[in-house]
């Protein structure tokens, strides 16, 4: 049985789903909500698209990958280029190791799992920043920003297994 | 035999690559640990490089962050009608009570700008550079912890250049860093890495508002003896040739306990639109060494 080149274009296609959606959800990140204070506590939605494909689909999104999306969200954001795609590309690999355990897992593991990511990163990310700055910095903002990330995850988290399903379980 | 030595090529260069794609995977990760790690240090030390590849990401991006924004933009002006629709009679009292009292200020002023003008013709005042506005809307926000900065979509196309300042209707807002073809990064005055020479308005002290990350700036270097107090306005100086003079900037906090604070006048954490002040920057006359050797190298002995 050959394939037609439609259909080789479209898993093509499906397989750049997860890195599509990773992108969006950087983009989206970066973009003002024009609410008070809400740019220094934005939800990391980078991060939990980074966590869920880790888990569900590390084949489909590289290292490589990961690194890129991260310095794109240093550059939309304003971060200093380097830090998220070095925090990413660890979450990513990191998961995408132990990823076989949260698979077939009620959600709340998934979602427990995400707790300790999210905080991982958030330290990781306090730690390197204070070191770039060579100052310390306060770390309040970044404890409510992982304190959002986490309260938001479930939404986009069933975003995700939606996108999922539609697009790559054929 | 040609296919028998094709086949036995292909075996062989499958032996060797293999070991070779296994070693690259295990090494990529580590590349890019290294790579992002490189990219930090190089930031650090303002490497034009990762400057172009921020401009180039954020002006390739900045037509999509626009387009995301809207929805908010729409949703924003919305609830800001609806507010002002709630205190629509208030509002109104107060700004016929404020009518009243500007019209006074108005025929004050015209007088002053008569006698500023009679006064400046007669002493041959040279005036300070006229700035031009570009209007921009904010679409970009700061999504980080440590940074205060933003986004706008106007860029070199538009006149935007870098060093300009950035302010709203009601104060400085920041001033631009990194300018794209269609966008462009302001830094905000309230971001760590952020310094702007500013005077009080009263006592004419001059200081350095220094960033901090929080809502409240600090004045630095502000003179031990400096009169000052809590509520006087504080203004850009003009000084190093950045700012133009007189912008209004904030007033001041707090100035019993050592640090003095400073509340900015402009929103800074819910910015919408902002407008770019195309300032003519004063050179600075050569130096007196500098000029003794240009007169030397006009006419030498």
């Amino acid at each position: 049985m050959t394939t037609s080149l439609s259909q080789r274009l479209e898993k093509i296609a499906r397989d750049y789903v997860p890195i599509a959606i990773t992108v969006f959800f950087t983009i989206l990140s970066a973009t003002p909500l024009y609410l008070p204070g809400y740019g220094m506590i934005a939800a990391n939605l980078a991060l939990m698209a980074i966590y869920y494909w880790a888990v569900y689909r590390p084949d489909l999104l590289s290292p490589l990958a990961a690194f890129c999306i991260g310095m794109i969200y240093d550059f939309l954001v304003g971060t200093p280029p380097g830090i998220n795609a070095l925090v990413f590309l660890l979450v990513r690999a990191l998961v995408s190791r132990r990823g076989g355990a949260l698979q077939g897992k009620p959600f709340i593991t998934l979602w427990l799992g995400f707790v300790g990511v999210s905080l991982s990163a958030s330290l990781a990310t306090w730690v390197i920043s204070v070191i770039w700055h060579l100052t310390f910095l306060n770390p309040l903002p970044i404890v409510f920003q992982a304190g959002l990330t986490i309260g938001v995850f479930p939404f986009v988290c069933w975003l995700l297994v939606w996108t999922q399903h539609k697009t790559l379980s054929v | 035999m040609a296919r028998k030595l094709n086949f036995r090529t292909g075996s062989s260069i499958s032996r060797f690559a293999a070991p070779i794609k296994l070693l690259a995977h295990r090494f990529i990760f580590l590349f890019l640990i290294l790579t992002a790690i490189g990219t930090m240090l190089l930031a650090r030390a303002d490497s034009i490089a990762v400057e172009k590849a921020s401009v180039i990401v954020t002006d390739l991006f900045s037509p999509l962050l626009g387009f995301f924004s809207r929805p908010a933009a729409t949703i924003n002006g919305a609830v800001q009608k609806f507010e002002d629709l709630v205190r629509l009679h208030s509002e109104n009292e107060r700004l016929k009570a404020e009518n009243r009292r500007l019209k006074d200020w108005q025929m004050v002023a015209r007088d002053l700008a008569s006698q500023n003008r009679s006064l400046r013709s007669l002493m041959a005042f040279t005036a300070d550079p006229k700035s031009r506005q570009i209007s921009a809307r904010v679409v970009g926000d700061s999504g980080g912890a440590f940074v205060r900065s933003a986004i706008i979509n106007a860029g070199t196309r538009d006149g935007i250049e870098k060093g300009q300042a950035v302010i709203t209707g009601d104060g400085l807002a920041g001033r631009i860093i990194a300018v794209g073809l269609q966008s462009a990064r302001i830094l905000l005055v309230t971001d760590i890495n952020s310094r702007v020479p500013v005077l009080v308005e009263t006592s004419r002290d001059r200081a350095i508002l220094a960033g901090n990350n929080s809502g409240q700036p600090k004045l630095a270097f502000l003179p031990v003896i400096a009169a000052v107090k809590e509520g006087d306005r504080v203004v850009t100086s003009g000084h190093g040739g950045v700012f133009p003079p007189g912008l209004p900037v904030g007033t001041i906090l707090n100035a019993g306990d050592g640090t003095v604070r400073i509340a900015p006048f402009a929103q800074l954490d819910r910015l919408e639109f902002v407008r770019v002040l195309s300032y003519e920057k004063i050179v600075p006359p050569p130096t007196t060494g500098s000029r003794i050797l240009s007169k030397r190298n006009v006419s030498p002995p």
